[in-house]
């Protein structure tokens, strides 16, 4: 979104006067933000975050900092010599083994403007997000991406209150109800994510039934396929399983039928991770997959590289004995 | 564009390796590759060694062992080039309105055969003198008259430049040399190979920067792979002499 020059000096000129004047809708909208979007794998948690005064890009890492101070998004960074600032944790969820680096981690994906997700070839310090942009972190590998967003769904372009409302939903998964409100009647209270229980689950720890869904709401049984979600001005669409995710299969996509499966085969989709473990497992398998070896044309690439190392010592070898005789 | 995917940057250190081993010139700057290459050795080494500065995983160790080959292997190419060019005909070589960038060009790639040359100089005059230069205690005996002599060279070489005319925009008295076929045919695979390559990498990727954290196998396209061993054609072909 491109702002004209003269009304964001009208807005900075009003900021500036009266911090009130920040409080007009007019205004509310104006200043850069992007968006960042945290899947963790069946919560996904959407903010809009505002650029500090007088920026027009941050990097990743910024961007996660300022969704800290402006909505309470708890992350944890580690630095490593000579390639920066690695992204561990984000709203409580971070690899269990060898510290930052175990193997379900923090994906970063780029938006692509219209709601898809390219994967970061640079990391997150060294990236730029630029206003209007979506900044993407998706927990587990870099074969998972993070729900498709388009930034004015998060972000709308008239927002009404300025107080961001970043609401981390407590997405009921398999229960998608097609319309993209908030759900009924326990309403998701805008939570902030580390807080111990959903509203309507009694117990922090959870039952043994495996249905995930925090609300009683009576689940459709069809979850309605093809139903897109408009993008809604709150940012809580549960996003209908109906829109087709690639890594579905990989998070073991809860099926509508099945009865209640062994723990350790437990979907993918929890309100939030009460016992990280078992995700962590179910996420690992699918990656273990995905890495099968060497690919051949490398393999090829290296045998060719020794072929041609071989030939360069025969050569040496042989100007070496015509130069002695 | 640059890359730390192993797959790639070995087969380009083979084909630097090859055409080093078939097209050295005869000469002191034969030696740059074999220099280039302790060089290049030397960064993996302490690339990798700064990793104990951080936390130190296998991530973290293999991050570091990449970015230090890449490094090496564009030493090592380096290296070739100035094992197998003269620097003075290749400048012969370029066409008369870029005579001048040209000279720098060739005097900065110049540098590293010159001091080869001086180091064996200054080594000879102390084995001479009776002086063991292998020992370290040697090395700044033999870094001081290097650097000395460099500077004594550059010296020389901008006096009887300025005496030449150059930098006064006056014509120069070099004759072009008339590219022949070997010289187009050389041109023409590494631009070839180089666009190949790039083009790719745009188009389709390739895994150029593989992920280490966690470790998983790069990714390795076949046509990239082919691009950075075809670098390696110029070696087969058969020189030209010297008119």
């Amino acid at each position: 979104m491109r702002l004209r020059p003269w009304l964001v000096a009208v807005c900075l000129l009003g900021a500036g006067l009266a911090p009130v004047a920040r409080a007009a809708p007019a205004c509310a909208a104006e200043p850069p933000h992007a968006a960042l979007v945290i899947d963790k794998g069946g919560e996904v948690l959407r903010y809009c975050v505002e650029f500090p005064a007088g920026r027009t890009s941050v990097s990743g890492i910024e961007l996660i900092e300022l969704a800290g101070e402006q909505h309470g998004l708890s992350y944890r960074f580690d630095s490593f010599a000579g390639v920066g600032l690695a992204v561990c944790m984000l709203d409580g969820l971070e690899p269990a083994d060898d510290g930052c680096l175990g193997t379900p981690y923090w994906a970063y994906w780029h938006g692509d403007g219209s709601g898809g997700w390219i994967f970061a070839t640079q990391g997150a310090q060294a990236s730029t997000v630029p206003d209007g942009g979506v900044d993407g972190w998706a927990w587990g590998g870099s074969s998972t991406r993070p729900e498709p967003t388009a930034p004015e769904s998060v972000c709308p372009a008239e927002r009404s209150s300025p107080s961001p409302s970043p609401t981390p939903t407590p997405s009921p998964s398999a229960s998608a109800s097609p319309s993209p409100k908030p759900s009924p009647s326990p309403p998701p209270s805008p939570s902030p994510p580390p807080s111990p229980s959903p509203s309507g689950t009694p117990a922090p720890d959870e039952p043994a039934d495996e249905d995930p869904a925090p609300e009683p709401s009576p689940r459709p049984a069809n979850p309605a396929p093809g139903a897109e979600p408009t993008p809604s001005p709150v940012e809580v669409a549960p996003s209908p399983e109906a829109t087709p995710r690639p890594t579905e299969e990989d998070r073991a996509a809860p099926t509508e039928a099945e009865p209640p499966r062994p723990r350790l085969e437990k979907p993918a989709f929890q309100p939030r991770p009460r016992d990280p473990g078992r995700r962590l497992d179910a996420v690992a398998a699918s990656r273990e997959q995905n890495d099968g070896g060497p690919p051949p044309a490398g393999l090829a690439g290296i045998a060719a590289a020794l072929l041609l190392g071989g030939a360069a010592t025969a050569l040496v070898r042989r100007r070496r004995r015509d130069a002695e005789r | 564009m640059s890359t730390t995917n192993p797959f790639y940057l070995l087969p380009l250190f083979a084909a630097a390796w090859f055409v080093h081993s078939a097209r050295r010139i005869e000469g002191p700057g034969a030696r740059s590759f074999k220099v280039f290459v302790l060089f290049g050795a030397l960064t993996v080494g302490t690339r990798t060694a700064l990793v104990l500065l951080g936390p130190v995983n296998r991530g973290s160790v293999l991050a570091a062992m990449l970015e230090g080959l890449r490094v090496a292997v564009m030493l090592a190419v380096f290296g070739t080039f100035s094992s197998v060019t003269d620097s003075w005909r290749i400048l012969r070589l370029t066409p008369r309105r870029f005579h001048e960038p040209a000279l720098a060009a060739a005097l900065a790639l110049s540098i590293a055969p010159r001091t080869i040359v001086a180091a064996a100089r200054v080594r000879e005059a102390q084995r001479m003198r009776g002086i063991e230069p292998r020992r370290w205690r040697a090395l700044p005996a033999l870094a001081v008259p290097v650097l000395a002599t460099g500077m004594e060279e550059a010296g020389t070489l901008a006096e009887s430049m300025d005496a030449r005319g150059h930098g006064r925009g006056r014509r120069s008295s070099y004759r072009t040399e008339p590219w022949g076929p070997a010289a187009w045919a050389t041109a023409t695979t590494a631009a070839l190979a180089a666009a190949v390559f790039l083009l790719v990498a745009r188009a389709l990727g390739g895994g150029l920067t593989p992920s280490t954290f966690p470790f998983v196998w790069p990714e390795a396209s076949p046509w990239l792979v082919l691009a950075a061993l075809s670098f390696s054609l110029p070696g087969a072909l058969r020189p030209e002499t010297r008119p």
